[in-house]
This record gives structure tokens, C-alpha cells and sequence, in this order.
């Protein structure tokens, strides 16, 4: 019996699971109160015990520009159960100034849809700011998930700052305490004053001596007056006064955009910690481990503006180091009014961001210079962020001549050495051909620059697509084109092939037959058409040579008979005409044209050589 | 006899009806597109696609003429990418298409390929290249039999003759098959977000600038799997960003 109560136990232990299988959804924002195209983090957060979460919905926002920026994904297994934490972070942007509504997204997890609050957020100009919209910045926004089907343990409260939370100072260094907390974080940020865009690394770690429930939920600091790049993510075990710490440190690279005192927010982890057996209990029966919060103080940064001394006009805006400028085209030699496309690639270690443009590029009145495209491309190395920028320039020649595009000159600030560097790309020659013939036809008239009539000079204005065209086709296209429509009737080609090769292979004969039906049709055209009575001799002389393969003289023909088996009738027949027609060489011209005897003569050797053929065959 | 002249007159009739017609709605799109109604004008020409089972490369050519005037570049880029796949020689095609595309940092003719011999390996439709295909088949069906009744050595070299050109266009064909098939779209979205997966989720890797001509690879859901060939890079595109070609 006590087996069948243990089972009894665990179906009610799993029965018990089940009904408070929790799923929570909400979203969040990291300001209510911004500044027309100020960014705004947007957090939708979701923890289940459902492996099966999908892509949320977003709602409209016309009201802003929305960009995701990823998303994170833990799975834990603690005490045998599968929690599952999601975030979809978003960075909106405010497009207009007054108040706009965040709609509430939609997400499916297990089969189930749940729908977040709608979260209203104030938008002003720039100096509209007042103080109390100042305090609706201080705390973060937080908005809960409703639920349809599924309970949501709601944990929207900032978490009491209890005994076990402990701020920290923004300095790597680790409180000199006797006893250091079970829970706390870090911020360090590796300079205190930096230039304008020049990288600055905050590195913000979150210490934990103890076990927790479920993965504990960081929250980024808010970055005003910074663009941030994550770098990476740390972990591993320090030993601080004798206890052993697991960290989780959070590497960012910073840049900071305007001059002044900018500030690192603080960093927040929300966790539940676990302290035993009891507690693990508490989590099903009226928990006493309640969410807790550690978080970091903010850091005060100062941006300095780049000095004034040595910079130029070739200054790109770019902050680093290393970087290079390479200038490349996509033809040599080209026609003029051709598209000529030139790429720009700048590298380097540094924001790619903060080069907005190339230099201007000028070549004169013989080429027109279209604006430029470009696209940026980040890369991390050895902790620093760099990457290439590249910037595509299409460039049209209107006249012909040897040019060469000039090298462009980039200017850069190296915070390291404190002063400006220029690099410089390489010279790249040109070779403009005159205006092709077609591109002269269509009113599109170049001039080479040597030619150049004196005085008034066509001048290309600007370019249009070629006007409407009627529906003529060409005798070529519409020929294939009735060729190919025949379509499954085409496959007869293969059937008529086959036929034609299968006859032949069958019956190899076959050609002779036609052959010897044609020997046969040119006899009896020959005898049919004779004039006088010695033109069918040579016609059936000629007839049996084929037959029998070989040239037959006068004296032998006699013998075709035999060589051709036929029967004796015909044989006879054969010979006595063959005798007749031997005869006949010797009579007179007369006799010979004689048209009642020739029309007999003819018709005996019609008959007879049908006679043969029939027997021959 | 008198029947048959009353069927003809009939059959005439009827054919004056209806040309004059057909005629007379290509007209009002001419007409549209020359009093600067663009949208008339586009209406009317893919009124006239949706109506015709077989659309003509003039017809795409017109339709895209018409998107152009109306600012939709990625519809007319696509349409006069259809106008030049059904006739490659056609030099206003290939000068409209070129221009919208040059307009874009795009060349229709790669950079490492020489034009003539561009022009020369697309200088046939596929459409064409499958009739000529077809076409000397016939032949060599025709000469084989004629050779096999006749065994005369001129027929004989002719029929070589079109078996080496039987296998020539038959490669010709099956290279230029792929390039006609494959799907391409062109982005219609200003900087169209490319991301690491079919899904809001995944992150966005790279973005592509509108008119972009692209190679679709694969389709989940609302989500198409791009290849952009210049930057020889993939990556997941909503399909809504997409004009498909």
C-alpha cells in the first residue's frame, strides 16, 4: 500500500505542477518621456515552462521607427523542471512629437496566445523637456501581460532591496567587506573621460554565491548621450573573501556622441535566489523566496569634443585607429556616357558609424556624379570595434579622354596618439571612348573634349527611359517561338527518328529494295520513252547488269536467266526477246521507227521485265 | 461554294469586329501614358497582361514604362526584366532596363564578362533557343530519313552538320536555362532588412537598398531566403519587401 500512495503522491505532486504551470509575458520599456527620435529599449519578456515559443507579433506603430536588436534565449532545468526565458529587445525611435500608444504584441507560447498592456509613451521636441515628465523617466516602464488562458504570477513590482542586495560603486574593484553578499554586480567603465566616439568598454558583472530559481533577468543600463555595440559575454568562478562567486560579465563598447558629462545608467538583475530544500518547496506552497533585485550605480562620463588643432576638411568624423582608405572601379575603359561605378572602401578600428560621407569628390565639367550609396559592416577584434564602410559612386562621362579619379584623402582622430592621421587611397587612371554609335542615335550626343566643335556645344541634360513600343515581333522570333508553341507535338520528332532507325535496323534490305525499285522505275521510264526499237536493248541490258550486281555484255546478258534463277517461262521469254532485239540492230531505219511494231516490242518488254522483277524480288 | 463564302464573310466580319478592339484598348493606354496618366496607363497594360495568355515583351515593356513614370521603380525594374528575358535583342528593352538598374549602382552585364560575349550568349530568348532546338530536330529527323532512302554524301554532311549544331544549341540551352529560371525579385523597400532567419527574431545582418535585384533561394512562410550575388551573401527577407520577378 504505501507504493500505491507514492504514486498517489506524485500524481498529485505533477497534478499540483501542471495547474500552476506558469507562463509570463510582459513588456517593457526603458523610458515613457523621450525626445522626438531619441531611442527607447523595448523588452518583451517571456518565461515558461513551454519550450514552444513563437516569434511575437508586433503591433502597427506608425508613430515609429522600429529596429530589432535581437533576441536571448536560456533554458535551465532546476530540480528536474524546464524553465525557458526569452527576450525580444527593440529599439523604437519616436517619429512625432505628442502622445503615442505602444499596441499591445501578440505571442503564441504552447499553443496559447498571450497579449501584452498597451503602454503609453509622451513624446516632445527637443527643450520641451520638464521636470515632471523627469520623474516618469526615474523608473523604468513596466507593463504586464494579460494572460488569456494561463495564470501570470506577476512579479511588476521593483523587488524590495533587501539584506541580500547590495549596490555597488562603478569600479571593478570588489567591496572590501568581511562578509561580501550572496548576490551583487559590478559596473566598471575603462575610461573616465573620452573623446567624441572614441570607444569606450563598460564592463558590468553580476556576482552570485548561491543558486537561484529560473535564470535571473539583467537589465541593461540606460546609455544616454551613447551608441553601444554589445561586445560579448563572460562567465566563470572568482574566489572573493573566501567565498567562491560565479559571474556573468556584460561587455559593451561605448561611444559617446555628444560633448559633456554623459551617464552609464544603472544595470539591474532581477533574480529569486535559492537557498535549500525549504525554499524549493516554497515555490509551490505560498513562496517565501521572493524576486529580488541587485542593480549598479550609474557612471559619470565626460565626452570631450575632438581638438580643433590639425583637423582639416579631409576629417570624415571617424575615431580610431588603423583605418585605411582603398578606392577601386568596376571598368578601366569605358565609352562615354557609360555607367562607370566607383567603390569606396574605408577600414579601420573604430565606429563605422560615425563616417557619414566621403569627401566631395569633384571631376570636373566632363563627368556627372550621381549620390553616394553605402553600407557598413561591424566587426569585433581582440575587443574592439571596427569594421569597413563602403560607399558606392556611379559616375558618367560625358566626353572622351584620358582622366584619372583623384585619390581621396580621409582624415581620422587617434585618441591614442592624440592627434589627427590622413591616409589616402591611390590615383585610379580613366580611359573614356568616344560615345558609342547606338548612343549617338538616340539624341544622346557627346563630344570629345579634342573634337569639341567651337562655339555652341551639345550638351547632355539629363537622361529618360526610351518612350512605348508596339507589338512587333521579328520573322526570327516568331518563327522559334511557332516552333517551340507546338509543344507535346514536338515529341513526334523522337517517335519519327525512332521509326526511321527502326526500320532501317529491321529491315536492312530495305534501302536495297528502294534501290532496286528505282533500277526497276528507271527501266521501264527508259523503255516507256524509247524512240526506236534499239533503245529498249540498252534499257534492259542496263536493268539486268543491276540486277545481277555486275556489267553485262551483249553475249551475256542470255545468261541472266540463270543467274537470276527465273523460271523457265520467263527465261524463254527472255532469250527470244533478247534474240528479237539482237535481230533488230540490222534491220532497216524504217522497220526500226515502225510505231505499231515498236508499241508491241515496248509492251513485250514492259511485261517481261515486270515478270523478272516480280520473280527477282 | 455559297456556303463556304458565307462562312468567310462571317469569319471577316467578326475579325473586323474585334481587331479594331484589341487595338483600341492599347491605344487608351497609349493615350493615357501620353496625357501623363500614368496610373491609367498601368492599369490598362496589366489589364491587357491578365487578359493575354501568352504577354508579349512590348507589353511588359509598356507596363514598366508606365510604373517608371509613376516613381514605382521596383514594379517597373521587374517588368523590364521580363521584357528583356522575352527579347534580349531588343535595344530600347535592354536600354530601359539598363538605365533604371544603372540608376541603382546595378549592371545588367557582370563586370568579369565581356559584353559581346554577354550579348551573344543572351542574344536568343529561352523560348527561341527551345524553338530552334526543336526546329533542328526536324531537320535532322528530315535529313536522317532522307539519307537513310538516298544515301547521298551531300545529305549525309548536312546531316552531321545539324547534329553538331543539334549539340551546340542543346548546351547553349542547358547553361542559359538557369539563368532564365531561377527566381529573382528586386527589394521594394528603402534599406529592406536582411536577417539571419525567416523570423523577427533572428538578427538583422545586413540591410539592401530598394530596386536591389536579388536571387530568391528559398521561401518559409511570409519569408524568402535571398542571395544577393554582388555581396555574395544570404540571408531572410520578407516576402512584402520583395517584387518578385
Amino acid at each position: 500500500m504505501p507504493f500505491k500512495k507514492i504514486i498517489l503522491f506524485i500524481c498529485f505532486l505533477f497534478s499540483y505542477i501542471s495547474v500552476f504551470a506558469q507562463t509570463q509575458v510582459y513588456v517593457r520599456v526603458d523610458k515613457t518621456y523621450v525626445e522626438v527620435k531619441e531611442e527607447i529599449s523595448l523588452t518583451l519578456s517571456v518565461s515558461s515552462d513551454s519550450t514552444d515559443i513563437k516569434s511575437p507579433t508586433m503591433p502597427s506603430l506608425p508613430n515609429f521607427n522600429i529596429y530589432s536588436s535581437g533576441q536571448s534565449r536560456n533554458v535551465s532545468m532546476i530540480n528536474g523542471k524546464v524553465s525557458v526565458n526569452v527576450r525580444f529587445n527593440y529599439i523604437l525611435s519616436p517619429r512625432f512629437a505628442g502622445k503615442s500608444t505602444i499596441a499591445p504584441f501578440t505571442i503564441e507560447v504552447g499553443n496559447k496566445i498571450y497579449k501584452t498592456e498597451p503602454i503609453d509613451i509622451e513624446v516632445y521636441r527637443a527643450g520641451q523637456s520638464n521636470a515632471s515628465s523627469n520623474n516618469a523617466n526615474q523608473n523604468s516602464a513596466y507593463a504586464g501581460a494579460v494572460a488569456y488562458k494561463d495564470k501570470i504570477k506577476n512579479t511588476n513590482k521593483k523587488a524590495n532591496t533587501s539584506s541580500t542586495n547590495t549596490k555597488q560603486t562603478n569600479t571593478a574593484n570588489i567591496p572590501q567587506r568581511q562578509q561580501l553578499p550572496a548576490f551583487f554586480m559590478t559596473a566598471h567603465a575603462d575610461k573616465k573621460e573620452a573623446y567624441l566616439n572614441e570607444q569606450i568598454d563598460l564592463r558590468i558583472r553580476f556576482y552570485q554565491s548561491q543558486s537561484t530559481f529560473g535564470n535571473p533577468q539583467y537589465d541593461r543600463p540606460k546609455m544616454e548621450g551613447f551608441i553601444f555595440e554589445d561586445i560579448k559575454t563572460n562567465q566563470g568562478y572568482e574566489t572573493l573573501a573566501g567565498v567562491k562567486y560565479h559571474y556573468i560579465e556584460f561587455v559593451t563598447a561605448l561611444f559617446g556622441i555628444l560633448p559633456g558629462k554623459a551617464t552609464i545608467g544603472a544595470a539591474k538583475v532581477d533574480y529569486v535566489p535559492s537557498n535549500g530544500v525549504m525554499e524549493a518547496f516554497d515555490m509551490f506552497f505560498s513562496s517565501s523566496s521572493k524576486p529580488k533585485t541587485v542593480d549598479t550605480d550609474p557612471i559619470d562620463i565626460i565626452i570631450k569634443p575632438l581638438p580643433q588643432e590639425g583637423k582639416t576638411s579631409a576629417f570624415s568624423g571617424a575615431v580610431g585607429s588603423n583605418f585605411k582608405i582603398e578606392t577601386s572601379v568596376d571598368k578601366p575603359t569605358l565609352f562615354a556616357g557609360d555607367t562607370l561605378v566607383l567603390k569606396t572602401v574605408i577600414s579601420g578600428v573604430g565606429n563605422m558609424r560615425s563616417i557619414d560621407a566621403l569627401p566631395p569628390l569633384d571631376l570636373g565639367p566632363s563627368f556627372r556624379i550621381y549620390d553616394s550609396t553605402s553600407s557598413s559592416n561591424s566587426k569585433i577584434t581582440e575587443g574592439k570595434l571596427g569594421g569597413t564602410k563602403e560607399f558606392q559612386t556611379i559616375i558618367v562621362p560625358r566626353t572622351s579622354g584620358n582622366f584619372s579619379i583623384p585619390a581621396f584623402k580621409l582624415q581620422y582622430f587617434n585618441p591614442e596618439k592624440n592627434a589627427y592621421e590622413t591616409v589616402s587611397s591611390q590615383e585610379i587612371p580613366l580611359k573614356v571612348l568616344p560615345a558609342k554609335e547606338d548612343q549617338q542615335e538616340n539624341s544622346v550626343q557627346f563630344f570629345s573634349q579634342e573634337n569639341a566643335p567651337q562655339g555652341k556645344r551639345v550638351e547632355k541634360i539629363s537622361s529618360d527611359i526610351y518612350y512605348l513600343k508596339n507589338e512587333g515581333i521579328s520573322p526570327l522570333t516568331k518563327t522559334l517561338t511557332a516552333v517551340k508553341e507546338l509543344g507535346k507535338y514536338n515529341y513526334l520528332l523522337f517517335v519519327v527518328i525512332g521509326l526511321a532507325l527502326l526500320i532501317s535496323f529491321l529491315k536492312k534490305g530495305e534501302i536495297e529494295f528502294f534501290s532496286s525499285q528505282k533500277t526497276y522505275l528507271r527501266a521501264r521510264r527508259k523503255i516507256s520513252k524509247a524512240q526506236t526499237m534499239n533503245d529498249i536493248a540498252p534499257a534492259l541490258q542496263e536493268y539486268l547488269s543491276a540486277k545481277q550486281g555486275q556489267a553485262l555484255g551483249i553475249t551475256t546478258v542470255a545468261q541472266s536467266a540463270k543467274n537470276l534463277k527465273l523460271e523457265l517461262s520467263t527465261s524463254t521469254l527472255l532469250n527470244s526477246f533478247w534474240q528479237e532485239l539482237e535481230m533488230l540492230k540490222y534491220a532497216p531505219a524504217d522497220t526500226l521507227k515502225n510505231t505499231v511494231a515498236l508499241k508491241q516490242s515496248v509492251q513485250k518488254a514492259l511485261n517481261l521485265l515486270k515478270q523478272i522483277e516480280k520473280e527477282v524480288k | 461554294m455559297a456556303k463556304l463564302l458565307k462562312k468567310l464573310t462571317l469569319l471577316i466580319f467578326v475579325f473586323a469586329l474585334i481587331c479594331p478592339l484589341l487595338f483600341a484598348q492599347e491605344s487608351e493606354a497609349q493615350k493615357a501614358y501620353n496625357q501623363g496618366d500614368y496610373l491609367q496607363a498601368a492599369q490598362l497594360y496589366q489589364e491587357q497582361l491578365q487578359n493575354t495568355s501568352k504577354p508579349s515583351a512590348a507589353l511588359y515593356y509598356n507596363l514598366a514604362n508606365s510604373y517608371y513614370k509613376l516613381g514605382l521603380t521596383p514594379k517597373a525594374l521587374a517588368n523590364y526584366y521580363r521584357a528583356w528575358r522575352l527579347n534580349p535583342r531588343d535595344k530600347d528593352i535592354r536600354h530601359n532596363l539598363t538605365f533604371v538598374m544603372a540608376q541603382n549602382v546595378q549592371s545588367l552585364i557582370p563586370s568579369d564578362v565581356p559584353e559581346s560575349a554577354f550579348n551573344l550568349f543572351f542574344y536568343l530568348s529561352i523560348i527561341e533557343l527551345e524553338g530552334l532546338l526543336w526546329l533542328l530536330g526536324w531537320l535532322f529527323a528530315l535529313v536522317l530519313i532522307l539519307v537513310l532512302i538516298t544515301s547521298n554524301k551531300k545529305l549525309r554532311q548536312i546531316l552531321i552538320l545539324t547534329t553538331i549544331c543539334i549539340g551546340l544549341v542543346g548546351v547553349w540551352y542547358w547553361v542559359r536555362l538557369p539563368f532564365d529560371t531561377k527566381p529573382l525579385a528586386v527589394v521594394n523597400k528603402t534599406k529592406a532588412e536582411v536577417r539571419s532567419g525567416p523570423g523577427e527574431n533572428f538578427p538583422v545582418n545586413l540591410s539592401v537598398p530598394r530596386n536591389h535585384i536579388v536571387e530568391i533561394e528559398d521561401r518559409k512562410g511570409q519569408w524568402s531566403q535571398i542571395l544577393i550575388p554582388s555581396e555574395n551573401t544570404q540571408g531572410w527577407i520578407l516576402k512584402e519587401d520583395l517584387e518578385e520577378i
